[in-house]
């Protein structure tokens, strides 16, 4: 009995080192790794090879996503994979829609190849963990750029592609494009529940005065089955989801489906979606911005991928932008026909916007995304 | 087991032996359907509810608002997600690997007994008789219910009259049951010379443009596969009475996974072989001869204390930022220098302590550098595996990975060493009390902070990990489960003889509380099965997460918008045939096993 409670006692105090041991090493390792995600791109101190997470490029390393995508010679782009006309994913597993052509016209501005991309299907809860941690270079997954996710810690973002707004849709016998939320009133509502739209609706409807019903469903085509049925008299989500399903249905001979309608005009909701990277890595950044604005330039001169090569100098900006000089593309490291290249390989703001968005119903002619000369929002600074 | 046959001797008077119980169809419906007048009641409500219901779910399938080209067309993104063409190989060599394995072990363990060409044609009138029903009352086109009940007829038909024609031969208990398979297997693989199926072109975003042979849309060659298979059967029997060949075809098993896993599919690239050779080379000769100076019992206290210091050492490595092969290697080296005053012992049994110290060396050096290598594989997705791949690959890696683990811990926590028994009952109790999902997100989100100095495991790994740790705790209980169902008398009749703890766990006690709780083992393994649809949540395409999300968001060129219902009738299907086939398995292991007779 006595050696018994001995050796009890001494295989506790063996056990309490140990627990102090573990606990103080626990400690140190908590400070190296609060501090770390602090200095970014720009290190001032080398970091400690030994914790120096080394997949993490532009992070730790000190250098911008640009010098690692020329060394990988691959872009890597986040995507949804699976948004109608954005992104989706072919059978063959290749990558098409909107968002996934400004990833190739990244790829083409800084490699000079559109087709040197890896896509990245990530989910909407994952997006920004694999951009913070370096898994992918630039994610373009029709993301909204909100304040609180700009001054997030690790993430800027770029400028806005694609300017939606989150609307209702009903059939046209109960509502029209100019029903308020008054019409509303003790409707049935069906939509995905835990995202931004749902609060939207809620609190829309609640300062309109009127009461509805919200039926949750867990992703938005249950919802639209739900509506096709009758046990829903609306639907919400982002306004080109709904032209594109009202589209879609039409196109099936969906009963009804060509009378259905899309209201307020004026969108309950701002939704700019663009491009998100990490921050405070201003070289990639300028990259990112502009391939985009070189993509809208090109459009506003009406330079597409077929006549480029014809008009290359039709003023002086587009001779800065898509001429053979390309010095301002040199000074921000990028090869001198880099924008050239974007738009011989993947097109204009307008080209990729038809490509991907005028089959599945959505029409640049009096939305925002129509171009500031057509009173639309889509605007780009000069170059010069 | 050699058939034994009770030969009846010609006894005067058999002939006054009772007659036979009167037999048929309306016999049996009268003893089992219309027994009592509540049966009766009972067999017509279910056969309504039968009725509707195969109404229902064939009128769905048949209804032609179905987008069933959504997933026919998506099929390899369904199967293996975005892996590439050119490694397409990768994924039919697995299969052949996993082909020849099961013909080969199909022949070593002679499975396939015989069965009679009554049972037979019983199966295909059954079948037949199914599918006539189903053409009479589902909700077709017309066309389509005489055509299904049309060839439903025919086939129990036909049945009818190769049962009549065999005569008395039809109950002779002659033909083998891998013939049939074989055969059936042979069907299979040339109607695929013979059904046409639709191709779409993607140009014109014409889903049915032109139809074309199934052999020439498939990427799988399943003749050759077909023809291994068979080839593979034939080695089989002409080895099979050669002595080692069942432990090499066990050993072929256990090594298929990794081999299929990490060589095959994910093509790994060893980028630090030089360097992890080297350590383990290091850890192997400096930790026997540790071991072999601390088995000495003559050394005394002194042992313990080496030992001690070196599993401070080991434990002290995890807060600094030394390789990850070194910490595991340390610990693993203190562990075996405690124990070796108790395993040690003297003679034989040191060298071969000291030989299973330098197997586990050398498997944790070769899992560490494939675990630490990179994919020659590039996908889409984070990791090279995706779609149905992932599915079977996690479910089969974590159910073989946390047998031996759950096994160990069920012993451990019915020790009645207390540091074994609460360490088990820690671990167990620690794991079962969290929700998968949350080790999931765990396992990819806390997992990289473990191991701070660079080493990066995908996803794929990290997430295997947990599912495994997570099933063996499970595992164990039903384990423990089997062993307390284990009467005393047992492990008292093993003492009795003498026998050794080792000696009675492993041929006594444990063998018959597997054999106990092979219901719970296979419940559990269809459990993980399924669970593994849960990947979706840390960012892995499962067939699950394609076929709801990826599938119906197609609108160019196909336009697949509105398919999930179709995509989920197809993977439930695929869970089904599965999870079926699991459970008809594990009910053959229990008749084989006589589980339920005794």
């Amino acid at each position: 009995m006595e050696a018994k409670s001995k050796m009890i006692k001494r295989l506790s105090f063996l056990l309490v080192v140990l627990a102090l041991v573990a606990a103080a090493c626990g400690g140190t390792e908590e400070t190296t790794e609060t501090t770390a995600p602090d200095d970014t791109s720009v290190t001032t101190a080398a970091p400690d090879p030994g914790t120096d997470p080394g997949t993490d490029p532009g992070q730790d390393t000190g250098k911008s996503t640009l010098d690692v995508v020329k060394e990988r010679g691959k872009l890597i782009c986040g995507v949804s994979g699976s948004a109608v006309a954005f992104s989706e994913t072919q059978p063959d597993g290749s990558a098409t829609g909107f968002d996934a052509d400004y990833c190739k016209a990244v790829a083409a501005a800084v490699l000079g190849d559109a087709t040197a991309v890896e896509f990245r299907s990530t989910t909407a809860a994952e997006r920004f963990d694999v951009l913070k941690s370096g898994e992918i270079d630039v994610l373009f997954r029709n993301t909204t750029w909100t304040q609180s996710r700009d001054s997030d810690v690790g993430l800027d973002f770029g400028p806005t592609t694609y300017f939606d707004g989150q609307q209702l849709m009903g059939p046209g016998n109960r509502f029209t494009v100019d029903s308020s939320a008054a019409d509303v009133d003790g409707a049935v509502l069906c939509t995905n529940t835990g995202t931004t739209t749902e609060k939207n609706i809620v609190e829309w409807a609640r300062l309109g005065g009127a009461e509805i019903v919200v039926e949750g469903v867990e992703t938005f085509p249950e919802a639209m089955e739900r509506f096709k049925e009758g046990t829903c008299d609306l639907v919400t989500t982002d306004g080109s989801g709904l032209v594109g399903n009202k589209a879609t249905e039409t196109a099936a001979g969906t009963a009804g489906a060509a009378e259905w309608v899309i209201f307020p005009s004026a969108p309950i909701s701002k939704e700019p979606l663009g491009p998100a990277y990490r921050q405070n890595d201003s070289a990639w950044a300028d990259v990112v911005n502009w391939t985009i604005h070189a993509t809208v330039i090109a459009d506003e001169k009406g330079v597409t991928s077929a006549n480029i090569d014809d008009n290359r100098e039709i003023d002086p900006e587009a001779g800065r932008l898509f001429g053979l000089e390309g010095e301002v593309q040199s000074a921000m490291n990028l090869p001198a026909d880099a924008f050239y290249q974007v738009i011989k390989q993947v097109g204009n703001y307008d080209e990729i916007y038809s490509r991907n968005l005028n089959p599945v119903g959505l029409t640049r002619e009096g939305s925002l995304n129509a171009s500031f000369v057509d009173g639309g929002m889509i605007y780009a600074p000069p170059a010069r | 087991m050699a058939e034994s046959k009770i030969v009846l001797p010609d006894l005067p008077g058999a002939e006054y032996a009772p007659e036979p119980p009167p037999q048929g169809p309306v016999v049996w419906m009268k003893e089992n359907l219309f027994s009592t007048p509540f049966s009766v009641i009972l067999t017509i409500i279910g056969g309504l509810i039968a009725v509707v219901s195969l109404r229902g779910i064939f009128g769905f399938v048949a209804n032609p608002e179905r987008i069933w080209q959504a997933v026919t067309t998506n099929l390899r993104l369904l199967m293996v997600q975005a892996y590439p063409d050119q490694h397409m190989w990768r994924v039919w060599v697995s299969i052949g690997v996993v082909v020849v394995l099961t013909a080969l072990s199909l022949a070593a363990w002679r499975v396939g007994g015989r069965t009679s060409g009554r049972k037979l044609t019983g199966n295909v009138m059954a079948l037949g008789g199914l599918l006539a029903i189903i053409g009479l009352v589902a909700d077709f086109p017309f066309e389509m219910n005489v055509t299904w009940a049309g060839i439903g007829l025919a086939l129990a038909g036909l049945g009818y009259m190769i049962r009549r024609m065999m005569g008395e031969r039809a109950k002779a208990e002659n033909i083998p049951v891998l013939a049939v398979a074989g055969g059936l297997l042979i069907g299979l693989v040339a109607s695929l010379w013979v059904l046409q199926v639709p191709v779409p072109d993607p140009d014109s975003g014409i889903r049915a443009a032109t139809t074309e042979l199934l052999a020439n849309t498939t990427r799988i060659p399943w003749l050759l596969l077909l023809i291994t298979g068979f080839v593979a059967y034939g080695i089989g029997i002409a080895i099979r009475d050669w002595k080692p060949s069942r432990p090499l075809l066990v050993a072929g098993w256990a090594l298929s996974y990794p081999v299929i896993f990490l060589h095959i599919l994910r093509g790994t690239r060893m980028n630090n072989l030089s360097e992890y050779l080297l350590i383990g080379l290091a850890f192997l000769v400096a930790g026997a001869a540790i071991i072999y100076a601390l088995v000495n019992l003559d050394i005394g206290e002194s042992g313990r204390l080496i030992s001690g210091i070196l599993l401070i050492a080991a434990l002290v490595t995890w807060a600094t930022p030394v390789l990850i092969i070194i910490r595991l290697l340390l610990l693993i080296l203190a562990v075996f220098a405690l124990a070796a005053p108790t395993f040690g012992g003297s003679g034989g049994s040191k060298y071969r302590y000291m030989g299973i110290y330098a197997g586990t060396v050398v498997v944790m050096v070769y899992l560490m550098l494939l675990a630490t290598g990179t994919s020659a594989v590039q996908t889409q997705s984070a990791v090279p595996f995706g779609g149905f791949m992932i599915t079977w690959l996690l479910a089969i890696g974590a159910v073989a990975l946390s047998f031996p683990i759950g096994v160990v811990l069920a012993l451990a926590r019915t020790s009645s060493l207390p540091l074994f028994r609460v360490m088990a009952t820690v671990y167990i109790e620690l794991v079962r009390g969290v929700p998968l999902i949350t080790w999931l997100l765990m396992s990819v989100v806390v997992f990289p902070f473990l191991f701070p100095e660079g080493v990066e495991f995908e996803d794929v790994v990290k997430v295997l990990l947990f599912f495994t740790f997570f099933s063996a705790a499970y595992l164990a209980e039903n384990v423990r489960g089997g062993l307390q169902a284990v009467s005393k008398g047992q492990a008292e009749a093993s003492n009795a003889l003498g026998m050794s703890t080792m000696q009675r766990t492993a041929f006594i006690t444990l063998p018959q509380a597997l054999r106990a709780v092979i219901p719970a083992l296979v419940g559990q393994v269809i459990a993980t099965f399924k669970d593994t649809s849960l990947v979706a949540i840390v960012g892995l395409f499962d067939i699950l997460l394609i076929a709801k999300n990826v599938v119906p968001n197609q609108s160019q060129p196909f336009n697949f918008l509105g398919s999930i219902k179709e995509n989920l009738v197809v993977v439930a299907l695929v869970y089904w045939i599965f999870t079926f086939i699991f459970s008809r398995v594990s009910q053959r292991i229990e008749r084989n096993l006589g589980v339920g007779e005794r």
